[in-house]
């Protein structure tokens, strides 16, 4: 059964399509929403509540060929307000950093890194994380972040240098 | 330090991370079904999934429990409203306002919820378009609401024309006699929609597709003596006709119209190699879908051809036909090299793309327009730049977008934004007329109606996650003439129906009003009437001048309402009927999926259910869909059930039609198959399977 079919099964209710469906994407949802929040346990949250809001609107997704582009929109969008909560209540992001397998040369670098990276704005760290975890494309990124590909382009190349930038100085 | 090695190191962060347990799908579906048995569904009991629950997953368990009921009692909230509007009396500060100003460029700062009202720019070339547009493309990421409707229903060919919708048989304005048979379900009386099922009052049309094929069948409609005549594969016969079409697949023909002695099918078609010449300038377009506008000659119905083909780059969103004329509306995306829409292979004048006054850009609308009288032909085309996101309501007169954005503001709460683009059109040109931005977005295309020139709208808009309603008035230019403001707040519109100076809308809450608004004075609308009731209508549709039709859900079960509408202060449910098992209808969410008839007395939709069974290899509980079609009449105040008809077997997307032709009803499928049925006794008289 294809995925077209599967997203129409649950949005008449069929909660096995929908956990059929989930199961291709959860890995990626979730090392998406650890990578751009840096929380694991507020990562598990926004996911599973990234699963029930889409479940319960999935009525309102007319095109059912976009449902992971549409269950990435809403992640990424509770991500956004997760991250907004952060500035409030300034959580300094430096606790969270945690190198835990990492060969002892390397522990320098990667701090830099993801200190760099929690500096990047969330549009960045998407951009990013798209490229990084996933391998996609420009064109997917795009299509993703319903952004046009050059400005992905631009964007992406924006924010590398940031990146590189901030660990020459 | 490379990119690749950062890269690298943001990757591998992540990669050793175990996936926490209460996200893992087997206790997903458990949260589900948790979820379920406080909302609407029947939820099925699916045992042994707690068995995994780890310790983790059992720490933070109440909080998910926590976040469940809560939805679970917005779920509950939901009802109906049946709003009666009153549009008169008390002269508001918004009129005023109006009146003194009348720069629309300015921000209207005494209503909050009104951003900006401006004209169309255009400009003299691409050169500056370019600029224009890589200054101003952005992305549409916080885009939720909007991405949610991202595929514009232009469900909305309404206008001018009298907005009384009595009948949904409406009277086509290419015939002269009223036929004795059904059309479509219409959102406005006079204007054609495509369907992919439709009569002539003769034969019956079927047009179904795969990936690679799309088919038209073709039925003469005689009661008990229906038959197939032929069967017609388009997209083999475009190919064989046209070099050009030869390298596409995934044909995506939605729907068809069916006039006199021509059949239009219209929908999109993805290019399967990356040489897509659409484009007459060599440049490629790969993976761009084309929208594709197929004339076929049928005079004789056996022997069908294809008259005519039109193209626009883009994907094909919706249409609608009057007066002889089809306008087609497409989405583009650009890229920032190439700007220019094309249709049929050529370049737009730059001065026909217009821009929106959208914050954001990032595609098209293109409207095309064709002459269908005689021989076919292009007439018009003109571009609209906008951000993508767009829903469509078109009038007798005019052509409503509705572009809708999600934006947060300082302290991240989210607002919704809608830009109003108003264009005439006339024998077939396309004229740019007003602007208007509004806070909120509509529901569908019966929250927004047009009558005696003036616009009236239902908007659902969230403030701080709270949801609140407004209803407008505006005048021929988009200026606010009249407001109804936090109506109902939160909860939200779930449907509308506007019937002269009267307004319907339903909102969702514990119990469930259905106001009444009085419109008579667009500078006063006044809510005239409120019924609460259990339950909520999904859509609404005038039965007769007295009696409004609702079908929407209760308890998670369909449920038919009848109002008496005489009194729109006082409004009252006449009947209902609870289907019970039947926990969906097609009907609820598309206006061309219900066949309803006050003359000829008949109700026909599709419902579905579901049956419980155990997977064979995994033993878990599987759910296994079920469904028929449902005849209704509605006798002496109360729905009386003529016939039920199951459906073997269902597939998912599968298309379900009724309609009348003289003394007979005909449910037909996008499977091929059609069920005759006799008007006098509801006894089937022919069964045709594929």
């Amino acid at each position: 059964m294809n995925n077209v079919e599967l997203v129409k099964k649950a949005k008449n209710g069929d909660k096995i399509a929908f956990s059929q469906l989930y199961q291709e994407i959860y890995i990626e949802m979730y090392r998406y929403a650890l990578t751009v929040l840096n929380n694991k346990y507020d990562a598990e949250d926004v996911v599973s509540e990234t699963v029930l809001d889409a479940y319960r609107s999935l009525k309102l997704l007319k095109e059912e060929k976009s449902f992971k582009h549409w269950i990435f929109v809403i992640l990424s969008n509770k991500c956004k307000r997760k991250l907004a909560t952060y500035y409030e209540k300034n959580v300094s992001l430096d606790e969270e950093i945690n190198v835990v397998d990492s060969k002892s040369e390397d522990i320098d670098e990667r701090i830099m890194v993801k200190k760099s990276f929690a500096e990047l704005s969330f549009e960045e760290k998407s951009i990013v994380t798209y490229k990084a975890i996933y391998g996609y494309s420009s064109k997917e990124i795009a299509k993703y972040m319903n952004l046009n590909e050059n400005t992905v382009r631009s964007k992406l190349s924006r924010a590398l240098g940031k990146l590189k930038c901030k660990m020459e100085v | 330090m490379d990119e690749k090695k950062v890269l690298n190191i943001i990757k591998s962060e992540t990669e050793n991370e175990n996936i926490p347990d209460k996200i893992k799908p087997e206790n997903i579906i458990n949260l589900l079904g948790e979820q379920h048995e406080d909302e609407r569904f029947v939820s099925v009991d699916i045992k042994d999934a707690n068995a995994v629950v780890s310790a983790i997953n059992n720490k933070k368990k109440n909080k998910v429990k926590k976040y469940v009921v809560a939805t679970a009692a917005l779920a509950a909230t939901i009802g109906i409203v049946l709003l009666g509007m009153k549009l008169f009396d008390k002269t508001s500060d918004i009129v005023n306002d109006n009146k003194l100003s009348n720069d629309k460029q300015t921000v209207d700062k005494q209503n909050t919820n009104v951003v900006v009202n401006s004209d169309f720019k255009t400009f003299s070339s691409y050169e500056e378009l370019k600029k224009f547009v890589k200054e101003n493309t952005k992305d549409m990421y916080d885009d939720y609401w909007a991405d949610l409707d991202e595929m514009p229903t232009m469900d909305m060919l309404e206008g001018d024309l009298p907005t009384n919708d009595t009948d949904s048989s409406y009277n086509d304005t290419d015939r002269n006699e009223s036929p004795d048979y059904s059309d479509t379900n219409v959102r406005t009386e006079g204007v054609l929609e495509a369907d992919c099922i439709k009569t002539d009052g003769e034969y019956i049309y079927t047009l179904y597709f795969s990936y690679d094929s799309v088919y038209m069948s073709v039925a003469k409609a005689a009661g008990e003596d229906t038959e197939i005549v032929k069967e017609y594969c388009i997209s083999d016969m475009l190919k064989e006709k046209y070099d050009d079409l030869s390298h596409f697949a995934d044909w995506n023909m939605k729907e068809m119209l069916v006039l006199e002695d021509k059949i239009i099918i219209l929908g999109d078609v993805f290019s399967q190699n990356e040489n897509i010449f659409f484009n007459n300038y060599g440049e490629k377009k790969v993976y761009d879908p084309v929208s594709l506008v197929v004339v076929l000659d049928a005079s004789d119905k056996t022997n069908i051809n294809i008259a005519d083909k039109f193209t626009v780059n883009g994907s094909y969103q919706e249409c609608r036909m009057t007066n002889g004329y089809l306008y087609v509306v497409s989405k583009d995306f650009y890229s920032e090299e190439n700007v220019e829409p094309i249709v049929d292979g050529d370049y737009m004048e730059c001065n026909e793309v217009y821009i929106c006054n959208c914050k954001t850009y990032n595609s098209y609308l293109v409207f095309t327009s064709y002459n269908m009288n005689e021989k076919p032909e292009l007439v018009d085309s003109k571009a609209v730049l906008n951000n993508g996101s767009i829903e469509m309501y078109v009038s007798g007169k005019n052509i409503y977008l509705l572009s809708n954005t999600y934006e947060y503001d300082d302290k991240g709460y989210g607002v919704n934004i809608m830009e109003i683009s108003k264009f005439g059109y006339e024998n077939g040109v396309i004229t740019p007329r007003n602007q208007r931005e509004l806070k909120g977005y509509i529901d569908d295309v019966f929250c927004i109606d047009e009558y005696n020139d003036y616009l009236r709208l239902v908007v659902t808009r969230f403030e701080q996650y709270t949801e609140i309603n407004t209803l407008y008035v505006l005048d021929s230019e988009l200026n606010i003439k009249g407001t109804i403001d936090d109506i109902a707040p939160g909860e939200r519109i779930y449907s509308a129906r506007f019937t002269g100076d009267i307004g319907y809308f339903v909102t969702f809450k514990q119990v469930d009003p259905l106001f009444s608004v009085d419109l008579s004075d667009p500078t006063n609308p006044q809510i005239i009437g409120e019924l609460k009731i259990p339950g909520f209508s999904e859509y609404m549709h005038i039965w007769d001048e007295n009696t409004m039709f609702g079908i929407g859900e209760e308890d998670g079960f369909i449920k038919l309402s009848m109002f008496d509408i005489t009194d729109p202060t006082n409004v009252i449910e006449k009947d209902k009927t609870i289907l019970e098992d039947m926990y969906h209808s097609s009907a609820l969410y598309n206006h061309k999926a219900i066949f309803i008839n006050g003359e000829k007395n008949v109700i026909g939709f599709m419902c579905e259910g579901y049956v419980v069974g155990t997977d064979q290899i995994y033993g878990y509980d599987t759910i296994k869909s079920v469904g028929s079609y449902y005849l209704y009449s509605y006798e002496d105040g109360k729905f009386v059930e003529k016939l039920e008809i199951p459906m073997e077997s269902i597939y998912y997307g599968m298309n379900v039609r009724g309609m009348y032709i003289g003394e007979y009803i005909y449910i037909a499928s996008t499977t091929g198959d059609i069920i005759v049925v006799s008007m006098d006794n509801y006894e089937i008289v022919k069964t045709i399977k594929k």
